[in-house]
């Protein structure tokens, strides 16, 4: 019952929200707030985008943004191991197409155009939205896979909150998390710390070095910490402003593959970043305004040293920091109750130094962006909602051609929850500093590479107030994506970008989630299943036998079903996660190549309960329950069976 | 003349201990009712075992029905017992093997063979052979007294192999990122690295290291005379060691043009060096490329030839058995060299260099070369777009494509097996 209390407490406190909202302000504001809803606002409709469940970002509290996604998102994630580098491939694309924007501000980084998701934890997020191909383009332009966006979620109840998490887990893994929150009617502070480390010196068996023996994985400790500040500031009736900062660092050994069996190494990754989003929202009668203003810094340092009879031997040390500021102006006007207008003009600017000690190469360059965006929205006979946006945008003073996209929803069955939805979208996505300009290899003469995809989705919900809830959506889509840049090596025997494939990409992304209770017994489900097959359509060079195979490290199928159920404060989780096959050729050999296909599972048991007054949660989790022997990257070792102990306490 | 038996095993499904236990009693249970056997040799694949002993009689015997399946081979040999390597022979004529390099850290380096009589090409050899990788990027291979030893870049170790059944029969760990070998006796041989200063002294008899000599840079290829061992210093260096192989010192070096990556010797005794001149943009600046003769008497440059254009990197010096025609590949940055790249060929008597390829690159992009020291055959790669399998096209010394195969990911290095002589 406790469970379901809290649940209800849950949905009092985003009724409440609403109710209050629509005291103070106009009905786009409410809109925006709701979390249960009969019908989009216009402006959502006829975009694909996925909203993850606010209870599972809440249950996800002490994992980082890569596990929550490959859980519970048809977003693959390509993972080199707990805590290590783990990058996104949204739609069968590359990771540098997925653009990830924190509060409003994007946080790819200039130089790699990826996203480190392992470096998100996802405790410092209350909101994570995707932004489905073309739906993209309502945020930015870029993500020829899709966005995700990651927010930061006031919640007005007043007085003083704390959560305090600390887990204890298997090969030396130790989390802690911290919350304090205090708000009054105008005014919210809500701080959050967290500390993570890990000796994450599993077992497994190596069978790449022709000894066959369980060994323990070398030099894979890390160590992350970071700090989240959220304020939240009411100014009248109209007017919110909110500064968040978010600084975090991590330090991480990084292990050998499988296969090395020299000197010994000292190879680490040291990232640490500070982020800074300012945003003033106003919301007045049919019309709503939002300026945002961010900065961030990130320092990315690599080195490796192999260790010889003779001392140590430096043979990489990097270091690279980005400085980029975003300023961006966004409004919605609403001339008439069936449409709405808008319009986004935002300027970025990226400083970029990378410097490589023993080499001594490296560069410092800039890149500016100025971008606009007009969108109308408007709905026609109650049923048919259609929209049109264009997006431009100045990269370095030089234009890249328009961005249009349009897109319509139907209300198949008035009213019923059948929504059919569609969209068309070209999009362009810049190449990456390290592209243009690393030495040895970058290449100054790279074209944008540019896409164009199609999306057709049905979605449907049912709901009989609080006890049955099922949400269902399949889609479908299609992407070319034309110019995509590949590395690859030249004569100097040092790897260069060029322009090269001509990728084909199209799949089905499918959910099926709900809530049933049953007396005492809360039962939830979530499946997703997504099929995506990303193929290169072109020879572009002689004797290339990829034509019609499927891109690497991209698995054709990969499922997830996630079931929990709660009962008196008991709780049991069940998860599995399937990834199909995955080639490691672009040519899809087969002999020694392929990586097969696995399934993780998951369990969890825990019980919530009051100890003098204060909910207390314990929680016993058994990752990789049978103990699979399994690689996610070729010959990258992975943990086998593996435990995990959970308390939190709420004051 | 001795009868008996080989005994030829494969198991279908990964070997455990309990397995081989049953097995050596099963042996020695044979043994016990009088026969002789021979030897016995162990198959990663059901297949091999068949292929290579293809009249054999099989037997199928079944342990634990669920789990293993156990396949036996017997065949009836007569053989004498002195002969010293009576291993499996795939090739009669020789071959060549192929160093797949694989992608940098993703540990899929592999070995090819290509069989000159069959024409055939066999991949995945020491996979095949041994039940795990090689290891990550094959950077060379070198055969010496019947082994092959295997440098196998980030892996830190080199691998070494029967050149004749694949099979490993070594590994030298401990190394920190072996590019090639030089052998300088049956106890001695020096191993250059890429990231560390110093040159390694292993043990070919016992496959250990034991020693060092301190360059202070990284060392690429390295050719011996006499009691000499010349070395290239390529990455970011513009050096030629000499080292007295009898001593284990360094004696003397020479400044060539920047970035040295081939070395080789003619039939004169002297040395070539062919610089590719850095990087457009390295901080050291780039140069024009440089092929440079070595007298070995006076170790004093005798000849320089520099490249028409900044934009062409040659790399891949190679020379015949005769010692008298040198062969490179001349590419570009970025495919810039246009229709000048491709394999050229030059005399060592010539007073400038060749103006036109002998084998045009054309719409390729060249990558390994290889000359066969028997007949001057010139195999040249492609690695495409390096996640697949590469191509090798295979000339004849006048250029003439005879034909081309497949092999893995990024075909980089030949090593010639030739059965004629005693090529090391």
């Amino acid at each position: 019952m406790i469970k379901l209390k809290s649940a209800y407490c849950l949905c009092l406190i985003l009724l409440s929200t609403i109710v209050y909202g629509q005291g103070m302000t106009d009905s786009t504001f409410i809109l925006n707030q709701v979390e249960i809803k009969a019908k989009r606002n216009i402006n959502e409709r006829g975009l694909n985008i996925t909203k993850i469940d606010s209870l599972v970002i809440k249950k996800s509290a002490n994992s980082s943004l890569s596990e929550l996604l490959s859980k519970h998102s048809p977003v693959f994630i390509k993972s080199y191991g707990q805590g290590s580098l783990a990058t996104a491939s949204f739609r069968g694309t590359a990771a540098s197409h997925t653009q990830v924007e924190w509060n409003g501000i994007n946080i790819n980084n200039p130089m790699l155009g990826q996203v480190d998701f392992s470096l998100i934890p996802v405790y410092f997020i209350d909101e994570v939205l995707l932004f489905h191909g073309g739906s993209s383009m309502q945020k930015s332009s870029g993500a020829l896979g899709g966005s995700v966006i990651v927010n930061s979620e006031p919640e007005w109840t007043k007085g003083f909150n704390a959560d305090l998490i600390q887990t204890v887990g298997s090969f030396g893994t130790y989390q802690s998390y911290l919350k304090l929150k205090t708000s009054n009617n105008k005014i919210l502070l809500d701080l959050r710390l967290f500390s993570e480390q890990s000796k994450n010196d599993f077992q497994f068996y190596n069978n790449a070095n022709g000894l066959f023996n369980y060994e323990n994985q070398q030099n894979s400790n890390y160590v992350k910490n970071g700090a989240l500040l959220n304020t939240y500031y009411r100014l009248g009736e109209n007017n919110l402003i909110s500064v968040n900062i978010w600084g975090q660092m991590a330090n991480r050994n990084l292990p050998p593959i499988m296969s090395y069996e020299g000197t010994g190494r000292d190879e680490y990754q040291k990232d640490s970043e500070l982020r800074i989003s300012g945003k003033w929202k106003l919301y007045k009668n049919k019309f709503k305004s939002e300026l945002n203003s961010g900065f961030s810094k990130t320092n990315l340092d690599y080195f490796l040293a192999n260790n010889t009879p003779l001392g140590m031997f430096i043979s990489y040390d990097s270091k690279s920091n980005t400085q980029s500021l975003f300023n961006k102006y966004s409004f919605e006007y609403k001339p008439w109750a069936k449409t709405i207008i808008a319009g986004m003009v935002n300027f970025n600017y990226h400083k970029v130094h990378i410097f490589e000690n023993r080499e001594q190469t490296g560069y410092d360059k800039t890149r500016s962006e100025t971008g606009m965006k007009l969108s109308v929205h408007r709905e026609f006979f109650e049923r048919l909602t259609v929209y049109g946006l264009v997006y431009s945008e100045f990269v370095d003073n030089s234009f890249a051609p328009l961005m249009p996209s349009v897109g319509l929803e139907f209300d198949v069955l008035k009213n019923q929850n059948l929504y059919l939805k569609s969209n068309f979208t070209r999009n362009y996505h810049q190449p990456t500093l390290n592209d243009l300009y690393w030495l040895p290899g970058g290449n100054v003469d790279l074209r944008p590479e540019r896409g164009y995809t199609g999306d057709v989705a049905l979605d449907y919900s049912f709901r009989k107030d609080a006890s049955l809830t099922i949400n269902a959506s399949i889609g479908g889509y299609m992407s070319r994506i034309n110019d995509w840049i590949i590395w690859r090596p030249g004569e100097y025997r040092f790897w260069q970008a060029e322009n090269i494939k001509e990728v084909f990409a199209r799949g089905i992304e499918a959910t099926l989630s709900g809530r049933v209770v049953v007396s005492e017994f809360d039962f939830e489900f979530f499946t997703n299943y997504t099929f995506t097959k990303t193929t290169n359509k072109e020879e572009t060079l002689p004797g290339d036998n990829s034509v019609g195979k499927q891109l690497i490290y991209i698995p054709l199928n990969k499922a997830n079903v996630m079931f929990s159920t709660g009962y008196k404060g008991f709780k049991f989780s069940y998860n599995l996660a399937l990834i199909g096959e995955r080639f490691t050729t672009s040519s899809n050999e087969i002999t020694r190549h392929v990586l097969p296909a696995y399934s993780l599972h998951d369990i969890y048991l825990g019980k919530e309960m009051f100890v003098f007054g204060k909910a207390l949660e314990v929680q016993f989790r058994i990752n990789n329950l049978f103990d699979l022997d399994y690689q996610a990257i070729l010959w990258r070792a992975m943990p086998g069976r593996n435990y995990k102990i959970f308390v939190k306490i709420s004051i | 003349m001795n009868k008996g038996l080989n005994i030829n095993i494969a198991f279908l499904l990964r070997t455990c201990k309990k397995t081989k236990l049953w097995l050596k009693c099963s042996i020695r249970k044979l043994r016990e009712q009088g026969l002789r056997i021979l030897k016995i040799k162990e198959f990663t694949f059901v297949n091999d075992c068949f292929q290579i002993e293809r009249n054999a009689v099989v037997g199928i015997f079944l342990r634990t029905p669920l789990i293993v399946l156990l396949f036996i081979g017997f065949f009836m040999t007569s053989c004498k017992p002195e002969e010293v390597k009576p291993s499996v022979i795939y090739d009669e004529q020789g071959g060549v093997f192929i160093c797949n390099e694989g992608n940098f850290t993703s540990g899929n380096a592999s070995l090819s063979f290509y069989d000159f009589k069959t024409h055939e090409v066999k991949n995945q050899i020491f996979y095949n052979a041994n039940n795990f990788p090689l290891g990550d990027v094959v950077q060379s291979m070198t055969i010496f007294n019947g082994y092959g030893y295997i440098m196998v870049n980030n892996s830190g170790k080199i691998m070494v192999i029967d050149i004749d059944n694949f099979k490993h029969v070594a590994t030298i760990t401990n190394l920190t990122s072996p590019r090639y070998i030089e052998f300088i006796s049956t106890n001695k041989a020096y191993v250059s690295d890429l990231y560390s200063p110093y040159i390694t002294i292993i043990d070919p008899s016992s496959n250990t290291r034991i020693g060092e000599i301190y360059v202070g840079h990284g060392t690429e290829q390295m050719i011996k005379l006499d009691a000499y061992l010349y070395v290239t210093s390529w990455s970011f260096n513009n050096k030629v060691y000499k080292i007295n192989s009898n001593n284990d010192e360094l004696v003397d070096s020479i400044q060539v043009t920047k970035q040295p990556n081939s070395i080789v010797k003619d039939k004169y005794n002297r040395i070539w060096v062919l610089s590719d001149g850095g990087y457009e943009g390295n901080p050291t600046g780039q140069v024009i490329a440089v092929l440079t003769c070595i007298n070995t008497n006076t170790f004093e440059i005798e000849k320089e030839f520099p490249f028409s254009s900044i934009q062409t990197s040659p790399t891949e010096l190679k020379i015949n058995k005769a010692g008298d025609t040198l062969f490179y590949i001349n590419g570009s940055w970025g495919g810039r060299a246009g229709n000048q790249a491709g394999v050229y060929k030059m005399s060592v008597d010539a007073s400038e260099l060749p103006s036109e390829p002998l084998i045009p690159e054309g719409n390729q992009l060249f990558y390994g070369l290889g000359v066969n020291p028997q007949n001057s055959d010139i195999y040249v790669s492609d690695a495409i777009d390096c996640v697949q399998k590469g191509i090798v096209f295979r000339y004849n010394a006048d250029g003439i494509r005879l034909d081309s195969f497949k092999t893995d990911i990024i075909p980089g290095g030949f090593c010639f097996k030739c059965r004629s002589n005693s090529w090391i």
